[in-house]
């Protein structure tokens, strides 16, 4: 015979695969302790939440862009944790997402256009000297 | 099926998450999880618990990411709605498992039977395996099967022999036509695979 499920067990089952979905804080909060390495009672400390009380804020949705102010200010007054460090994490989470998804196709972009620049510069460089030493010999 | 909640409180928070309420995707999971979660697991009772968890999560994260999916003015209450389309995860992973689980034993038998030479001590092991999966049911079989030529006909099936001929050498009717011969060497294999599998359905 099956044991019933209990109510904690699914909902930190379901946190966990919040994680894997951006729409969902369960996925940036994911995100930041990767990026920052931190643990979750660390994070949690961050965001003066209590441990148990994780999962469930991972299963809120994220934050919208048009309405980031009163989407963090409703999830914060939710759970009664810090505005300030919950935006502060988001925000965190989104720059660096941006950041790495645009590396990829990001050809054009000014980043890759100024390495490159240097990088042929370099080349361009070294071919000179090559040539140099080779019209002296 | 017993309603999980009430269905006033479920149409007021899928208003809110069709109006971007950020945290109704937590109370949704906070009241119907477990309970269709129970449901389903009564549902599949000799799935692995993972596999329902994860079919009922999957649905309810589903409804919460696209809120819009759910036509309220259908008559289909919320609940019954996510119930079903986890149900339809279940039942998709379980297809998916079965589909995998044949890909693996098709792939595991492809590699068994592959030439590819394996080192000193693997290829023992396989010849020992192939070995005892000859042996065992032949000494078992010659504990029932009490006729010498039955013994010898079961041998030889076991060994791989499949020619008409060589049985009938045993039986010693190699005089009698090719037909003849068929005939009671398939008669002869049916007894003694008949007896066999009574006394393996005696014991």
């Amino acid at each position: 015979m099956k044991q019933p499920y209990s109510n904690a067990r699914t909902l930190v089952f379901a946190a966990e695969r919040a994680k894997i979905r951006p729409d969902y804080l369960a996925w940036v909060l994911a995100k930041c302790i990767e990026i920052e390495d931190l643990s979750e009672v660390d994070l949690a400390r961050f965001l003066k939440i209590r441990m148990p009380q994780l999962p469930r804020l991972g299963l809120c949705l994220r934050p919208r862009r048009d309405h980031f102010a009163t989407d963090i200010e409703q999830i914060s007054s939710k759970f009664g944790l810090d505005s300030y460090a919950l935006a502060k994490v988001v925000r965190l989470v989104d720059s660096v997402s941006v950041m790495t998804t645009k590396k990829t196709d990001s050809r054009d972009s000014g980043v890759l256009m100024a390495a490159r620049a240097r990088k042929d510069k370099r080349k361009q460089k070294e071919k000179e000297e090559s040539r140099d030493k080779r019209s002296k010999s | 099926m017993p309603q999980v909640c009430e269905p006033a409180r479920l149409f007021a928070l899928h208003k809110q998450l069709l109006q971007g309420d950020r945290t109704a995707s937590e109370e949704v999971a906070s009241l119907l999880l477990t309970p269709i979660t129970n449901q389903t697991s009564r549902k599949f009772p000799f799935t692995d618990e993972h596999i329902v968890a994860e079919g009922v999560t999957d649905a309810i994260l589903d409804y919460c990411e696209n809120p819009q999916k759910f036509d309220a003015t259908r008559g289909v209450p919320l609940d019954g709605f996510i119930r079903m389309a986890a149900r339809r995860n279940v039942s998709n992973l379980l297809r998916g498992e079965k589909r995998r689980k044949v890909r693996e034993e098709k792939y595991g038998r492809a590699k068994l039977e592959s030439p590819v030479e394996l080192s000193g001590s693997v290829g023992n092991l396989l010849q020992k395996d192939k070995k005892m999966r000859v042996q065992r049911p032949m000494a078992e079989a010659m504990t029932i099967l009490k006729d010498k030529k039955d013994q010898q006909i079961h041998k030889l099936r076991l060994q791989g022999e499949r020619r008409t001929q060589v049985f009938a050498q045993v039986l010693e009717i190699n005089h009698l036509t090719a037909e003849v011969q068929r005939r009671e060497v398939k008669r002869a294999k049916d007894r003694i695979d008949k007896v066999l599998e009574r006394n393996k359905s005696s014991r």
